[in-house]
């Protein structure tokens, strides 16, 4: 019994190593040992993945950017310039909800005063790149991201 | 016009219960969750790809256009600062945020190609842009077969059949920065 235990703890801090050491190509054991080869090699990752259970985690709660690809949210700010530079210097409005939604930011009203203090600075440029990185800042510095 | 109607009624009714589809068109796409405005933003924004289709060039974007999957509305909003996503685990299935309505037509149809290279190659993730000397804190793709390279293709394509659009350029140079070859 003593023996069998020692193998299972040996066996999960293996595995919590792996998992800790996952790059930027994704996560769990299976990206560790299949690296960032796309296609068949991906799949087979993600089946590894899912014999251990992390990367189903990763997916189902989206805190990882696990297994997941996206459109940055850069050129929602192109898209919304105008009417953002408005909420943001009222401190609320309906484009800065949205914004605070692909930020995944409950407290839209706490993330419209931060960035209302802040307004000059973020629209200092016209490039919505340099704002979404000003944006960001913010949010980092008042712990909303 | 009947004929038509009931041409499309008949290609639907299979695909009624999962939300209808235009595979008709040879645009294909179904989806799910979506609102009836959503769901006619959607049909208008491909309309008008559907449009353009026979002026485009460009092998990729045709065949990607003939089916992007299903459409799906995204209620945790993919994963943080993202409009729109794929995920590895659903490999037919575009998910999209509120803000991904929010955007510009051009902006959303590319947006449409970007997620559904995610598919097409298989491959799920960006490159951090810091380290392929880009800013940090974004995602970026380093070569031209990616989701990113996808979108410039067709932000090109749209600057050439439509030479005066500089909204087109200043989106084509936007997305350009988030692809390092």
């Amino acid at each position: 019994m003593k023996k069998l235990l020692v193998v299972l703890f040996a066996f999960t801090s293996m595995a919590s190593a792996f998992a800790a050491s996952y790059g930027k190509a994704g996560c769990g054991l299976g990206s560790v040992v299949i690296g960032d080869q796309p296609g068949f090699a991906q799949v087979f990752a993600a089946t590894t993945n899912g014999t251990s259970g992390s990367q189903t985690f990763g997916i189902s709660s989206g805190t990882s950017n696990c297994g997941s690809g996206g459109k940055s949210a850069v050129m929602f700010i192109e898209a919304n310039k105008a009417s953002l530079a408005n909420d943001i210097a009222r401190g609320q409005g309906e484009t800065l909800s949205s914004l605070a939604k692909i930020y995944g930011i409950k407290d839209a009203s706490a993330m419209g005063s931060a960035l209302q203090k802040s307004q000059s600075s973020i629209f200092a440029t016209k490039d919505s790149a340099e704002i979404s990185a000003s944006i960001e800042s913010v949010l980092k510095n008042n712990k909303l991201l | 016009m009947l004929v038509n109607l009931v041409k499309k009624i008949i290609l639907c009714l299979p695909l009624f219960l999962s939300g209808c589809s235009h595979y008709d068109t040879g645009i294909g796409y179904k989806t799910s969750g979506l609102d009836s405005d959503q769901k006619k933003i959607i049909e208008n924004d491909l309309f008008w790809l559907y449009g353009l289709k026979s002026k485009i060039d460009n092998a990729l974007l045709v065949h990607m256009m003939e089916d992007f999957g299903v459409l799906q509305k995204e209620d945790d909003d993919c994963v943080r600062g993202q409009i729109a996503c794929t995920k590895l685990f659903y490999p037919s299935t575009i998910f999209l945020t509120d803000g991904f309505f929010k955007m510009t037509k051009s902006m959303r149809v590319s947006t449409l190609f970007h997620e559904n290279a995610h598919h097409y190659y298989r491959y799920y993730y960006h490159e951090n842009c810091a380290d392929a000397g880009q800013e940090p804190n974004y995602n970026c793709d380093i070569k031209m077969e990616s989701a990113y390279g996808v979108e410039v293709l067709f932000y090109q394509v749209l600057s050439r059949l439509f030479p005066d659009r500089e909204d087109y350029k200043t989106e084509l140079n936007l997305v350009s920065r988030f692809l390092k070859k």
